[in-house]
C-alpha cells in the first residue's frame, strides 16, 4: 500500500513555492522529482519532499531503497543527478562547497585518518571549516568531556573502539556548528548512555533551530526523535508525514507496523524458514 | 588516571625535518596558489596531514598486542634514504659526461634534464601516480569545504616535495663533476636548478595529463580511463622510448633536431640546455629563448593543471574502478580459477585464492601499482627487440637478446606480491581472523598463488608469445626454456620474501616496507646472471640443453618453495615460517 507516489508529493509542495519557502514554512533542504541511476539502475526515481528549518526528519526505508544515495546528493557529494534540489538555499549541483560549509555529515562508515590522533584529527576537520583554533580546542573538549572520551585527545584513532570512534566522527560533524546536520545511523557502536545523550542533544539543536536528516532504520528511536517521517522505498517516497499523521493513515500501530505494512511482502516467516533449510545439510553434515 | 593538562592533550607533532620544509615552501607560495583560486590554509593543511601520515605506522585492527619493539612509523626515513640514495647513484652518468670532454655545454645540460625527466617521469607514472589519484581518504575529506582545486593542488605538493627531495640528491654528482669539465660558478646554481625545474615540468606535465583526462571524460569514467592512461605512458616510458629513439634515428627526425636549432623548443631538455648556455655568457635570441622557457614551461604546466583539474576532482576519486567485470555466470569462474581448484590443497587456501585473485581485479590501489608495472616491465624487453629485428647490422644480437628478454619478465613476481599487500578495504581481514585457522600458512598460499597465476603467469606466457613472433621458429626451443627459467625465478625467492596474505594491509601508497628489499636487490641480481645465462645458451645446443636441463630440475623444488613461505601478522608484525599444511585435498 502506498500513501502518496513521488507525484503526488510533488503536487503537495505546489508549484508556486520560491526556493527555501514550502507551505508557507521556512525549509532548509527541498527536493523535487529527485532521480538518480548507477548505470542501468534507477535508485531514485522522482523523489519530492522538504525539510522546514528547525526539524528533525527522519528518513527512512529498506536497503537499497536510496537512503544514501539522497543524503549525498544533498550533501553535495554526488553532482550528477536529475530534478531539483537545494539545501541551505544553495544547489548541491552548482555550490557544493557552500553547502559543505553549512552542514555537518556523519556517515555509517566511519572514515577517520586513523594514524592521526583524536586531537589532530579534530583540528584537521575545524581547521577546513576555517575555525580558530581556540574555538576547536573549546568545543572539542566540551564534545568530547560530554562523551566521557577527553582522556583520548591525543591517543590515535587507530586505537579507539567502534562506539569511540563515533563519537568523534560526531564531534567532528559539529565543531562548527552546522546549520544542517545530515545523519546516518548516528547512534550505530553508541552505549545507551551516549546514544540517550545523542537524542536529546539532537532534540536541543532542533530547538535552537538547526535542523537534522536523520537516517536509520531504527524505529523506535525515529519514532521518539523525529518530528516528520518520510519512508522512502525502491526509489519512491511511500509516505510522508508526522507520526500521528501515518498513524491515522496506516493503521500498523507503531512506526515499525507502518513500515512494515508500507514496505514488506509479508512473507519474513517464509523467508526465515528457507535461510533454516539452508543451514540444515550443515548441520547433518557436521553431526 | 591523571589526565595530562589541555593544551597539552591538544598538541601536535611537528612532523620534523621533511614536513618543516615543506610547508615553509608552501608559504613562499601563498600568492600564487590563491591566484590560481586555491584556498590557501585548507591547502596548507591538507599538506601537512599527508605528509604526517606518511611517516605513521599503518593501524592495526587491535586483534592482538604488538610486540615489544613493533615498528611505531611507517619505514618513512628509510624509505626516503633509499630513494636518496638510488636518485644519488642514478646521477652519476650524467656528472661522469661532464668530465670525458668534448660535449658542448648545453648539450651536457639538456642530457642532465633529460634524464631527469625520464627518471621523474618514470617515479610519476609507477609511484607516484598512485599518490596523486589516491582514493583511501576521499571519504573523510568528501563532505568537508574542500574545493577540487585546492585538493588537487594539496596533492601536487605532497607529491611535489618527494621529487625535490629526489632532485637534491640527483644534483649531486652532475653538480661536483661538472665543475670539472664546466665553468664551476655557472655549474654550481644551473645544476640544481635545471633538475629542480625538470622535477616541476614532469610533475606539471603527468598532473595536466589527469586533469584533462577528467575533463575529458568525466568523474564517472575517470578512475578507470586515467588508469589505461598511466598504463600507456609508463609503457611508452619503460619500453616505448627504447623503439622511439631508433625510429627518429632512422626518419632523420634527430639529424634535423641537430641541423635545425629552432625544433629544439619543442625538446623541453634543450630549454635547460639554452639556459646553461645564456649563465655562460651567450646572448642569442635562440639561447634566450629556450632560457625563457626553461623558467616558464614548468609553473605553467603547474598552474594549468589546476586550473584543468579544478572541477569534479574529489568525484572523480570516488569513482569506481573494474577492470574486467563477469557476465553471464552468477559465481565466479575463469581460466584462472578452474587452475587454482586444482593447485589449492585445502578449503581454506581455495578461499584465499579466489578472495585474492577478484580483488586483484579490481583493487583501485593494487591495480595503479600492478599493471603499469607488468605491463610496462614487459614492455622493455620487447622494445629492445624490436629494433634488434628492424637493423640488420644487429640482428646478430636479437637471438642472444629474445632469452634474455623473457628472463628478465621474472622481475614482476616480487612487485606483484608487494604491490598485492595492500588494498582500500584492508579492515576485512578480520574475516580471516575470525576464522578457524589454527596457521595463516594456507591462506598466505593460497592468496600467492593467485597472484601468480592471475597475474605473472599470463604476463609470461604474453611475453614468450610475442618474443616468440618476434624470433621466429628457429628459437621457440630457446624461448620455450627461457620461460621455464623465469617461471623458476619468479618461484625462488618466495621463501625468502617477508609475506602478508594478500590484501590485507592498509592501503599506503607512500610507504616501503624494509623486510624485503635486500631479498629483492638479490633477486635482481639472479635475474640478470639467468638472463645472461639464457643468452649464452644459444652459442651451443648442448649448452641449451644443459641450461634446460639445470631449470627442469629445479623448478619443482621451487614450487615446493610455496610451503615455505614466511607470513607477517599484520596486528603484531611478527614474522612466522607456517608449518606444512598438511590437510588432504577436501575442496
Amino acid at each position: 500500500m502506498r500513501l502518496a507516489t513521488g507525484r503526488a508529493t510533488a503536487a503537495t509542495l505546489g508549484t508556486t513555492a520560491a526556493p527555501g519557502n514550502i507551505r508557507g514554512m521556512d525549509a532548509v533542504v527541498e527536493v523535487r522529482g529527485l532521480k538518480k541511476r548507477y548505470g542501468d539502475t534507477l535508485v531514485l526515481d522522482g523523489i519530492d519532499f522538504a525539510v522546514p528549518r528547525g526539524s528533525i526528519l527522519g528518513y527512512i526505508g529498506p536497503n537499497g531503497a536510496g537512503k544514501t544515495t539522497t543524503v549525498r546528493i544533498l550533501c553535495g557529494l554526488l553532482g550528477d543527478f536529475e530534478g531539483e534540489a537545494r539545501v541551505c538555499g544553495f544547489d548541491p549541483r552548482k555550490d557544493a562547497l557552500e553547502i559543505k560549509r553549512r552542514i555537518g555529515y556523519v556517515p555509517e562508515n566511519a572514515v577517520l585518518y586513523e594514524s592521526l590522533s583524536v586531537a589532530e584529527f579534530l583540528l584537521l576537520v575545524g581547521r577546513l571549516h576555517g575555525l580558530p583554533d581556540e574555538t576547536i580546542h573549546a568545543r572539542g573538549t566540551a564534545f568530547l568531556t560530554a562523551f566521557e572520551l577527553a582522556g583520548h585527545l591525543p591517543a590515535r584513532i587507530a586505537t579507539l573502539s567502534k562506539g569511540m570512534r563515533q563519537k568523534v566522527l560526531i564531534t567532528s560533524a559539529l565543531l562548527h556548528d552546522p546549520q544542517l546536520l545530515f545523519v546516518d545511523e548516528p547512534l550505530s557502536g553508541l552505549d545507551v548512555n551516549s546514544a540517550m545523550l545523542i537524542k536529546e542533544f539532537l532534540r536541543g539543536l532542533a530547538a535552537a533551530g538547526r535542523t537534522v536528516f536523520y537516517c536509520s532504520h531504527v524505529m523506535d528511536v525515529v519514532e521518539r526523535v523525529c518530528d516528520r517521517i518520510v519512508i522512502v522505498d525502491g526509489g519512491h517516497i511511500a509516505a510522508e508525514g508526522t507520526l500521528a499523521e501515518l498513524e491515522s493513515r496506516v493503521h500498523g500501530g507503531s512506526l515499525e507496523g507502518i513500515f512494515a505494512r508500507l514496505t514488506s511482502a509479508g512473507d519474513e516467516r517464509e523467508r526465515a524458514a528457507a535461510l533454516l533449510a539452508a543451514l540444515s545439510p550443515r548441520d547433518g553434515a557436521a553431526s | 588516571m591523571k589526565r595530562p593538562p589541555a593544551d597539552r592533550r591538544w598538541a601536535e607533532k611537528d612532523g620534523g625535518l621533511v614536513v618543516g620544509l615543506a610547508l615553509w615552501l608552501a608559504d613562499r607560495l601563498r600568492r600564487p596558489l590563491a591566484a590560481l583560486g586555491v584556498d590557501f590554509p585548507a591547502f596548507r593543511i591538507l599538506l601537512r596531514t599527508r605528509l604526517l601520515l606518511d611517516q605513521r605506522a599503518a593501524p592495526s585492527l587491535g586483534l592482538g598486542a604488538a610486540p615489544a619493539g613493533a615498528a611505531k612509523d611507517s619505514g618513512f626515513s628509510f624509505g626516503v634514504t633509499l630513494m636518496l640514495s638510488v636518485f644519488w647513484l642514478a646521477g652519476l652518468p650524467a656528472g661522469l659526461l661532464a668530465i670525458i670532454g668534448g660535449v658542448p655545454a648545453d648539450a651536457w645540460m639538456a642530457a642532465v634534464s633529460g634524464l631527469a625527466l625520464g627518471l621523474f617521469g618514470l617515479q610519476l607514472v609507477l609511484f607516484y601516480g598512485t599518490l596523486l589519484l589516491d582514493p583511501t581518504d576521499i571519504g573523510v575529506l568528501q563532505s568537508r569545504p574542500v574545493s577540487d582545486r585546492t585538493l588537487f593542488a594539496a596533492r601536487l605538493a605532497h607529491v611535489g616535495v618527494y621529487l625535490l627531495l629526489g632532485g637534491a640528491s640527483l644534483s649531486f654528482f652532475p653538480m661536483f663533476l661538472g665543475c670539472l669539465g664546466y665553468p664551476p660558478l655557472a655549474v654550481l646554481p644551473v645544476v640544481p636548478l635545471t633538475i629542480g625545474l625538470s622535477a616541476l615540468l614532469a610533475l606539471g606535465l603527468v598532473a595536466l595529463f589527469h586533469g584533462l583526462t577528467l575533463r575529458l571524460v568525466g568523474p564517472t569514467r575517470f578512475q578507470r580511463v586515467s588508469l589505461w592512461m598511466q598504463i600507456l605512458l609508463a609503457t611508452f616510458l619503460l619500453g616505448g622510448l627504447q623503439l622511439v629513439v631508433p625510429l627518429l634515428r632512422e626518419s632523420g627526425v634527430l639529424l634535423a633536431v641537430v641541423e635545425r636549432p629552432e625544433l629544439r623548443v619543442f625538446l623541453p631538455p634543450f630549454h635547460f640546455g639554452g639556459l646553461f648556455a645564456v649563465l655562460l655568457g651567450s646572448r642569442t635570441p635562440a639561447d634566450l629563448q629556450l632560457a625563457g622557457l626553461a623558467l616558464i614551461l614548468p609553473v605553467a604546466a603547474l598552474a594549468a593543471a589546476v586550473v584543468v583539474a579544478g572541477r569534479h576532482f574529489v568525484a572523480g576519486l570516488s569513482g569506481q574502478l573494474v577492470v574486467r567485470a563477469a557476465r553471464g555466470a552468477s559465481w565466479p569462474g575463469g581460466l584462472a580459477r578452474r587452475l587454482g581448484r586444482r593447485l589449492c590443497r585445502t578449503r581454506e587456501e581455495h578461499a584465499a585464492f579466489d578472495f585474492a585473485l577478484a580483488l586483484s581485479r579490481r583493487d583501485r590501489i593494487f591495480l595503479r601499482q600492478a599493471l603499469p608495472g607488468t605491463l610496462g616491465m614487459s614492455i622493455v624487453g620487447l622494445g629492445l627487440m624490436l629494433p634488434l629485428r628492424l637493423d640488420d647490422k644487429a640482428a646478430f644480437l636479437l637471438p642472444f637478446f629474445v632469452p634474455a628478454a623473457v628472463c628478465f619478465v621474472a622481475l614482476t613476481g616480487p612487485t606483484l606480491l608487494e604491490a598485492g599487500r595492500f588494498s582500500e578495504h584492508w579492515a576485512a581481514r578480520w574475516i580471516f581472523a575470525a576464522l578457524p585457522v589454527s596457521a595463516p600458512g594456507p591462506l598466505l598460499r593460497g592468496g600467492t598463488l593467485a597472484l601468480l597465476v592471475g597475474w605473472a603467469a599470463p604476463t609470461l606466457l604474453a611475453v614468450a608469445l610475442l618474443s616468440a613472433t618476434i624470433s621466429g621458429p628457429a628459437q621457440w626451443l630457446e624461448v620455450a626454456v627461457a620461460l621455464l627459467a623465469a617461471s623458476l625465478l619468479v618461484l625462488l625467492p618466495l621463501p625468502a620474501l617477508e609475506l602478508r596474505v594478500p590484501f590485507t594491509d592498509q592501503a599506503r601508497p607512500n610507504e616501503v616496507d624494509f623486510r624485503n628489499v635486500g631479498v629483492i636487490l638479490l633477486f635482481c641480481g639472479l635475474v640478470f646472471g639467468a638472463a645472461g645465462l639464457s643468452a649464452l645458451a644459444h652459442l651451443h645446443p648442448l649448452a641449451l640443453l644443459a641450461w634446460a636441463a639445470l631449470v627442469i630440475a629445479l623448478l619443482p623444488r621451487a614450487w615446493r618453495g610455496l610451503d615455505r613461505l614466511q607470513v607477517v601478522d599484520p596486528e603484531s608484525g611478527r614474522t612466522t615460517r607456517p608449518r606444512r599444511a598438511k590437510s588432504p585435498r577436501t575442496s
